[in-house]
């Protein structure tokens, strides 16, 4: 599924990762696919354990070999990722994509300067000597906005606060005009005023860049924020995906509808005066070790519209128009209304 | 909810003194984590306490229940002054005021089961013995929506949202009036998050608490409480009841910090204006004279650089805000301590 | 820029949901399992440290059964029968006073394990107390009790025991006194070490909060969290107390003769390397032996107690 007609800068096709584990294998990410243009963000949303971290970093081939088995397949600008010899992959990781992780204290080395973390990744993928690079590094850490560029080279991460700290990252991201830039759970960690400086960042980059940028978290009003398009995760499976209006405004999926009624809503948190409990999902999602049978949301689902929701798994099907160039598909036999 | 204050807090202040080693040079070689707080709790009242890290707000709540030492100012509960207060009467203390911590997987002994921990309180004061004991722990756990056959597991056997659940038993197991959570859902996944929140609403309605409820995420705060204070760099900047407070904002703290909160509602989120702050946070170790949120402020006028601005009825009944911007009031840098100048 | 760490699979959950009776689903909880035993468990299932631990309380035995098990009494002195190499009749020879060898190296494990468990006792009681204070009460507490265990630290050990013997006279109880005074440093250390870190974990602060006195929460919380690396320490340091009795009895200046003790064998045996070699072969690999089995089992211990190594451990096979 493309968004635009121009090729996709990533196209994810039926992503899977089985993680060995003492209890048994682990069915971390079951058939995961989408794309993403030049210029458009994604956001992939999930609770802890949805396979939302792991996807991506299967992607960059940063999963230990020995335990993780990925197949499927991720291409990035036509190049297939999992496919990859080691060589090819980490040359293709600077330039092709480019990540930023969530926590930036343990993203950088405590023992290196800036300079020196930023000049490693820009010499590690051109041939620019020391200065050069230097230079350029200097023109990057202005680019993110941090007030004393050559300054801040000579620093280390402990002088710096949250925010700067991960503008730093974003700086080494973008180190070499990578076409991709993921970002998991980047903000999660900054404060809300920090955070909302980060999004504004990444947003005028991804405009002057034309990058694609798939965007990792948790947290629904970001994603409302930044995202072109919206990928649901649960139990590992795409359980929604559309417009981020189609599945913000509409959703569809009873666990989007769960996740977003449990909201606290700021902007009308009253109903007549009477602030109402919030609509909760119970239980936990289930261990990856132990997926059910049918639909991966069923044992918490308070639906449960449909005789095979139990024993059937439902496929990511249309809904709505299938005209639109960007449809709206939910995996779930119950749609509002009762079963399809 | 009756207009009795329950605990109270006139010029607090927590400083730690500071190495002056290192990279961040400390004028005075203090760092201000609480510098200046007066405030007044209403028994039966959630009140909502946000900031960014690094405000001073869970100095605050941890001062307020003498857990961290003050170094000035007084607090007092139930009409008494607790500042000082040490030996048998600091025990009892800890009997009507609770704390329910952020981190579900450290705030639990891992080496004791379910059972013990909740029955700590009732043990250390010596509440109930033997099978009363345990029958008040069973009702405690039933009580948080826990099943009492978990009484003899251990934390490492919980979820997050379970272990944070036994946590609120502890907190509640003496039967104390005032609770104070302190980012009590911070560590916790969104549809958790929801169940401890309306967890808590429950119980505080059951029971009669008096909750302080700490939090960095403006939507849960605005949610649970009553009222919302506003601190940034230890000082209280806006205080009121919820609404007033979250729909109409008279300190620029405020609105900007309202206006960074992500909404899940795409078509407001394109359409909203939002107040991006340049800058960073002062340290609290050095912070800036007269106003100190002058350094980010979008409005910043004349007298923000040299008087520091006092807490002044704005906006809706009960709504305060540190803030020239509605008359300048409050303590110039130039006028000896306690001189206002005039608005 | 290294890469994030694989997020492990979901940590077993207990079966409930997070409200009662809102969750349907068959799991349920693994039963309750003390962690002492899980403890047990999980260090049977190290091969070195559980043959380790097999060895030790095999020579425990023979420690408490010695006059049952020794074929001759120690001193049985027998003119015709010195320096018989091994044999049927005596399966460790005899020594240059035809006293069985092996009936000596018997005894002997007795007098070096009682010294050794002895001298740890009381650096382990003195030791830890002191770490403990030091630790939770910090400033000048720990400033002067740390430098009074920096002074006794500085003196070589070997020196500082025989120091101690030549003003208390030698035997091994003295020789039990002098290890123990020894060792109390290294222990106050990695108690205070250990009890630094389990001081600012939050659940100390919350039952604090709940209004725990500090001797509770030195008993309860603090000391059983910090038990970990001192219970180590203790293994480790049984393994060195042996030896070192082994070394003083060697001197002379420990456990004196006629008792059996490995070390003074060993010393006995030293001048008869070349014609019988058995004299002090036996009695040396009594003390390796005991010395070897000790680190292993302190090694398997530290491997089982720390919580990261043993969530990784006991994920697998349950």
């Amino acid at each position: 599924m493309t968004g635009t007609t121009a090729t996709p800068v990533l196209e994810v096709e039926d992503l899977r990762v089985r993680l060995r584990t003492p209890r048994g294998p682990a069915h971390v990410v079951n058939g995961l696919s989408y794309s993403v243009g030049a210029g458009e963000t994604v956001a992939v949303v999930g609770e802890s354990g949805s396979g939302k971290s792991v996807s991506v970093l299967a992607l960059l081939g940063l999963l230990p070999a020995r335990v993780a088995t990925v197949t499927g397949r991720a291409l990035l600008q036509g190049e297939d990722l999992l496919a990859m010899a080691p060589e090819r992959l980490r040359q293709v990781r600077g330039p092709g994509a480019g990540m930023v992780f969530q926590d930036p204290m343990t993203s950088l080395n405590p023992v290196l300067s800036i300079g020196r973390q930023l000049v490693e990744g820009i010499r590690a993928h051109t041939d620019m000597d020391k200065a050069a690079a230097r230079r350029r590094a200097a023109d990057l850490l202005g680019e993110v906005g941090l007030p004393d560029p050559a300054g801040t080279l000579d620093r280390y991460p402990h002088e710096l606060s949250g925010g700067m700290r991960q503008r730093v990252i974003i700086a080494i991201a973008l180190s070499n005009s990578p076409a991709l830039l993921i970002a998991d759970e980047a903000t999660t960690a900054l404060d809300v005023t920090v955070q909302a400086q980060i999004i504004d960042l990444v947003e005028g980059l991804q405009a002057e860049r034309g990058m694609g940028v798939v965007w990792i978290t948790h947290d629904l009003g970001v994603v409302a924020g930044i995202a072109d398009r919206v990928l649901v995760m649960y139990g590992g499976r795409c359980v929604e995906d559309g417009t981020v209006d189609d599945v913000l405004e509409r959703p569809s999926h009873p666990y989007t509808r769960g996740l977003l009624g449990a909201l606290p809503d700021l902007a009308q948190p009253a109903v007549d005066g009477v602030v109402p409990d919030l609509a909760t999902v119970p239980g936990v999602p289930p261990a990856p070790t132990d997926l059910p049978e049918g639909c991966v949301f069923w044992p918490r689902c308070p639906v449960r519209g449909d005789a095979r929701c139990e024993t059937e798994q439902p496929p990511l099907a249309v809904i709505g128009s299938a005209d639109v160039a960007l449809p709206h598909r939910a995996a779930t036999w119950c749609t509002e209304g009762g079963a399809r | 909810m009756s207009g009795e204050v329950l605990v109270s807090a006139r010029g607090l202040e927590v400083h730690f003194p500071t190495g002056g080693r290192g990279f961040r040079k400390a004028p005075d070689g203090v760092l201000r984590a609480v510098d200046g707080v007066d405030l007044d709790i209403v028994r039966g009242e959630t009140l909502g306490l946000v900031g960014e890290s690094g405000c001073g707000k869970s100095t605050l709540g941890n001062a307020l229940l003498r857990l961290v030492p003050s170094t000035g100012g007084s607090i007092s509960f139930g009409g008494t002054d607790i500042t000082g207060l040490q030996g048998r009467r600091l025990k009892e203390l800890r009997r009507r005021a609770g704390m329910v911590f952020q981190d579900p997987f450290a705030s639990l002994d891992p080496r004791r089961t379910v059972a013990q921990t909740v029955s700590e309180p009732l043990e250390v004061h010596g509440l109930r013995k033997g099978r009363d004991k345990a029958a008040r722990v069973a009702e405690l756990l039933e009580l948080v929506g826990l099943d009492p056959a978990v009484a003899g597991r251990y934390p490492h056997e919980f979820s997050g949202g379970q272990r944070q659940r036994v946590g609120i038993a502890r907190a509640l197991a003496g039967e104390p009036d005032f609770l104070v959570c302190d980012e009590a859902i911070a560590s916790l996944d969104v549809s958790v998050q929801a169940q401890v929140l309306n967890l808590l609403r429950r119980l505080q309605r059951q029971l009669g608490l008096t909750l302080l409820f700490i939090s960095h995420d403006l939507s849960a705060v605005r949610h649970i409480s009553d009222r919302i204070a506003v601190m940034y760099l230890g000082r209280v900047v806006e205080i009121g009841p919820a609404d007033a407070v979250g729909t109409d904002p008279q300190m620029p703290y405020t609105q900007a910090l309202l206006s960074a909160v992500p909404l899940p509602h795409p078509k407001l989120e394109r359409e909203r204006k939002r107040i991006v702050l340049t800058g960073d946070v002062p340290s609290a170790a050095a912070v800036p004279s007269g106003c100190r949120f002058r350094t980010r402020c979008p409005y910043v006028f004349e007298p923000c650089d040299d008087v520091d601005p006092a807490l002044q009825p704005v906006g809706a009944p009960g709504q305060q805000a540190a803030c020239h911007l509605h008359g300048v009031v409050g303590t110039p840098a130039t006028a000896p301590e306690g001189v206002t100048a005039t608005p | 820029m290294t890469g994030a760490p694989v997020p492990p699979p979901d940590a077993p959950v207990a079966g409930q949901g997070d409200a009662k009776g809102t969750s349907p689903g068959p799991t349920t909880l693994r039963p309750a399992r003390p962690r002492w035993r899980e403890t047990l468990g999980l260090l049977a299932r190290n091969p070195t440290a559980a043959v380790a631990s097999l060895v030790l309380i095999g020579i425990v035995l023979m420690t408490i059964f010695d006059e049952t098990l020794a074929p001759q009494g120690p001193s049985e002195v027998s003119v015709e029968d010195r320096l018989q190499s091994p044999s049927w009749a005596h399966p460790f020879g005899t020594d240059d006073l035809g006293r069985d060898i092996l009936s000596r190296v018997i005894l002997g494990a007795g007098v070096s394990l009682r010294v050794g468990f002895l001298a740890v006792g009381i650096a382990l009681v003195i030791g830890t107390l002191i770490g403990l204070l030091a630790g939770y009460y910090g400033r000048w507490v720990d400033d002067v009790l740390m430098r009074v265990m920096d002074m006794l630290f500085a003196f070589p050990a070997v020196l500082l025991a025989i120091a101690i013997l030549a003003v208390r006279g030698a035997g091994s109880g003295n020789t039990a006194l002098a290890i123990g005074i020894v060792y109390i440093p290294i222990f106050a250390r990695v108690t205070r070490a250990s009890v630094l870190g389990v001081r600012e974990e939050v659940y100390v602060r919350a039952s604090r909060s709940v209004g725990a006195s500090d001797f509770r929460l030195l008993t309860r919380h603090v000391l059983p969290n910090a038990a970990p690396p001192i219970i180590v320490q203790t293994s480790i340091s049984l393994a060195f107390a042996v030896l070192a009795e082994a070394a003083l009895s060697f001197l002379g200046l420990g456990t004196q003769p006629p008792n059996p003790s490995w070390g003074l064998m060993l010393a006995e045996g030293r001048g008869f390397i070349d014609i019988a070699w058995w004299l002090a072969f036996f009695p040396g690999m009594a003390i390796f032996l005991t010395v070897l089995c000790f680190n292993l089992l302190g090694d398997g211990l530290r491997d089982v107690l720390d919580p990261r190594q043993r969530t990784l451990m006991a994920g697998s096979g349950r």
